[in-house]
């Protein structure tokens, strides 16, 4: 056994202790140690010994009450300090007088006793506090048996809450409902949850591994690549080089769209009378494209055609069987490149 | 020194960054976006949010890198990060709420802000889905944060209590008592905002 603490005395008794079961002399010492001005809970030596001494006597539920019922506030905070490691989920109760209602139910698991007692435990406890205790008892197995769905439970316990969860269709409908509210908040977190930051973290954070993002330089160098009878690509190159600004999403639909996108663009330039919407105003865009010739278009077929907010697509087919045209302002109305 | 990759430890990219080499930061990214956004979404109920926030915890996390301990576990530190932020964002957001978060997700969705959903159901089923999820991010944002964020550390993470308990700070039992507390709490929310059992078949048309 380690040293009695400093000031331990058996001479001062609380007076709320008439209320209590006796103590014994041990008990006695304990309380007293700790209800005692020079008591230095702060320091580990007081603290092992505390410790020590609250492990020896392995207080049951009842003696705990009468130690705590009859201690001060502060005392009763050293208790439940040391307490924490015996009878690990009573510290909870700490939780519970700073008024987190939600644990309460944890220190009648703790105390291993009906809640009545604990009105000695909570002895100035406000009457919203109660009346979450109260609810909290109702809770109690329902809250084990959610545990049990979680396979928290463990022991001699689980062997007890898996033979109601067998027997009892209530419990078996609790089970049931919260797995069934567990995968629909699993699912509705994952939903879309795949995103692609690197590019904008990568640039904040000054890397050379960083794409510009949505940049489509490189699909559309290889697009029109393989356009045949096209020899203009140096010059489209120029015309579409790396911009800062984000480009639209339509992009990763693949070079097939690209490559009809571009074509359709080499044909506005050729054919700007037919192709321009009425009242478009973009001529001097169009006329850096005039040179071009376009001899061949590659089949494609547009299934979905997903654009930023400020792009304006619009699909043009002049008669049946003709080309289509896909005019892409990415600009909006402020009037950009066509 | 040999090229970053997806298998290269986390201990050792945070070391090679630290020495300079911004470029090793980015497998920490791409290992970890995913899983972090999730839990952020799922905190603040806003994709696009989500995303500035989790942008942003990352650059957080780069930012005092030298801070981080070698030792520990990276995705516990940047997730802690994270959901600081995503529960600062929930704290703001509530000071300047007007409107109810049922009208600001309908606003966000016809401004088209929220991603749209990758999955391969038809038409029908994506927006009994997304009725759905729309139900269930109205039922967490009644939660407390304490609450929502216990709940998707289970659900999303699988975390054992255990683990909650050490990557929140609290005590195993206050785990058991908010998951249940959250989970009772949704299943009233959900049973109030669920369709009329039968709407529209025959049964229910009294036919």
């Amino acid at each position: 056994m380690n040293e009695p603490g400093p000031g331990a005395s058996l001479e001062v008794m609380p007076p709320s202790l008439p209320t209590a079961p006796a103590l014994t002399d041990a008990e006695r010492r304990l309380l007293l140690a700790v209800d005692d001005p020079q008591y230095d809970g702060a320091s580990g030596a007081s603290d092992r010994w505390f410790s020590a001494e609250v492990q020896e006597l392995r207080l049951p539920g009842e003696r705990l009450r009468a130690l705590l019922g009859a201690a001060r506030v502060d005392v009763r905070d050293d208790v439940m300090d040391v307490i924490d490691g015996g009878f690990e989920r009573l510290g909870f109760l700490r939780e519970a007088l700073a008024g987190d209602v939600d644990v309460v139910q944890d220190v009648f698991d703790a105390l291993d006793t009906p809640a009545v007692p604990l009105r000695d435990v909570l002895p100035d406890a406000p009457a919203d506090l109660m009346a979450s205790i109260w609810a909290g008892i109702e809770d109690s197995d329902a809250m084990l048996l959610s545990a049990f769905g979680d396979g928290e439970v463990h022991g001699p316990r689980r062997a007890l809450v898996s033979r109601t969860a067998l027997r009892e269709a209530a419990a078996q409908s609790q089970l049931q409902a919260h797995a069934r509210i567990g995968a629909q908040v699993r699912d509705a977190a994952v939903q879309g949850a795949e995103v692609d930051l690197w590019a904008a973290i990568g640039a904040s954070i000054g890397a050379d591994d960083v794409e510009p993002e949505n940049d489509v330089g490189d699909e559309l160098r290889e697009a029109v690549s393989a356009l045949p009878g096209i020899d203009v690509a140096a010059e489209v190159m120029a015309a579409v080089a790396p911009r800062e600004r984000s480009m639209p999403r339509w992009v990763a639909l693949g070079g097939p769209i690209v490559a009809l996108a571009m074509a359709a663009l080499v044909l506005l330039a050729v054919v700007p009378n037919l192709a321009m919407p009425p009242g478009a105003s973009s001529k001097a865009s169009i006329a850096q494209f005039a040179p071009f010739v376009m001899s061949a278009v590659n089949d494609a077929q547009v299934e979905d055609l997903e654009t930023a907010h400020d792009v304006v697509a619009q699909v043009v087919q002049f008669d049946d069987g003709g080309p289509t045209f896909i005019l892409v302002d990415e600009s909006g109305a402020s009037g950009g490149t066509l | 020194m040999s090229v970053a990759n997806s298998e290269t430890p986390d201990s050792e990219l945070v070391a090679r960054v630290l020495q300079g080499d911004k470029n090793a930061f980015r497998p920490i990214v791409e290992r970890y976006q995913n899983r972090i956004f999730a839990m952020v979404v799922g905190m603040v109920r806003d994709e696009a949010e989500a995303r500035d926030l989790v942008q942003n915890a990352f650059i957080k996390a780069y930012q005092s890198l030298d801070t981080f301990r070698l030792d520990s576990s990276f995705y516990t530190w940047l997730y802690r990060i994270a959901m600081n932020l995503a529960i600062d964002s929930c704290r703001k957001r509530r000071r300047r709420k007007t409107g109810s978060f049922d009208e600001a997700v309908a606003a966000r969705d016809e401004d088209g802000e929220m991603l749209e959903l990758h999955h391969t159901d038809g038409p029908a089923e994506a927006l009994q889905r997304k009725e759905l999820r729309q139900r269930i991010f109205s039922a967490m944002e009644e939660l407390t944060e304490e609450q929502r964020e216990v709940l998707l550390l289970r659900e999303v993470e699988g975390l054992s209590y255990a683990e909650i308990s050490e990557s929140m700070g609290i005590p195993e039992g206050t785990v058991m008592s908010r998951l249940f507390y959250a989970r009772k709490k949704m299943q009233g929310l959900l049973r109030e905002t669920a369709p009329a059992a039968g709407a529209g078949s025959k049964k229910g048309s009294g036919t």
